[in-house]
């Protein structure tokens, strides 16, 4: 039987110079890319409970995007208050229960130990 | 590397938290080159270091660090065939002068190689390696 795989989104970044990446930093176009992608990483690593995410692949630097799992609640506050800027309270409350579902693993995973 | 690392930065901006950069090269031959580099910027950064340290500070730490340099050598010697590990050895200690010219590095029949950066050693350990097998 096949295992089921999440599809990885590949991202080139190619640049000249380090300002180009300060533009990148301020693209809002590419930071909900980012946070998205990192956002549906972190459900599908709960989902199948692993202790890491692959967010993205670099393939110019054959590198991929691993995030931990402890750091899974620090990422989605930073798409709640990207999302509450965006004034998409929906989008909010979405990434504020998969944030208690995190938090709930964690501290499962505490009293476990 | 500051490539990785200069993106690595951005998208901990953005996410506001660190995250891992993990190597997925496609070949064996990738990831041991990228291992090789790795270990090679660490071997030029402690030998720059100590020159640095003389030169700046006017302390000498050569008698000091010398065993550890000398562990590294005998390691290389141990990993790679004669030539090879001349041509490593050569690399960080004596491609580059004082006013940062880069030398030639000279084989057994006189062949010089210039090693403009760690690609260029790279590529010569790998025709050595074949020359090696072939012969």
């Amino acid at each position: 039987m096949k295992k089921e795989q999440r599809e990885v989104l590949s991202i080139e970044i190619q640049y000249d110079y380090e300002e180009e990446l300060e533009e990148l930093i301020g693209s809002e176009d590419f930071t909900q890319l980012i946070l998205d992608e990192a956002v549906s990483t972190i459900e599908y690593a709960l989902d199948k409970e692993r202790k890491s995410a692959r967010v993205c692949y670099i393939p110019n630097l054959e590198s991929s995007v691993v995030i931990e799992k402890r750091n899974f609640s620090k990422i989605l506050d930073t798409a709640i208050r990207f999302y509450e800027g965006q004034e998409d309270y929906t989008k909010c409350a979405e990434l504020v229960k998969l944030k208690n579902k995190v938090d709930g693993s964690g501290e499962r995973n505490k009293k476990g130990n | 590397m500051d490539q990785e690392n200069e993106i690595k930065k951005v998208i901990e901006k953005i996410l506001g938290s660190n995250i891992t950069m993990r190597y997925d090269a496609s070949t064996d031959e990738k990831k041991l080159k990228r291992e090789f580099i790795k270990v090679m910027t660490l071997f030029e950064t402690v030998w720059e270091r100590q020159n640095n340290i003389d030169v700046k500070y006017g302390a000498d730490f050569s008698t000091y660090d010398d065993p550890f340099f000398r562990t590294i050598e005998g390691f290389i010697h141990f990993c790679f065939d004669g030539v090879a590990a001349e041509a490593i050895i050569f690399y960080v200690y004596a491609r580059k002068d004082m006013e940062g010219t880069i030398h030639p590095f000279v084989d057994p029949d006189g062949k010089e190689y210039m090693f403009d950066n760690i690609d260029d050693l790279w590529e010569f350990l790998m025709s050595w390696a074949e020359q090696m097998l072939k012969s």
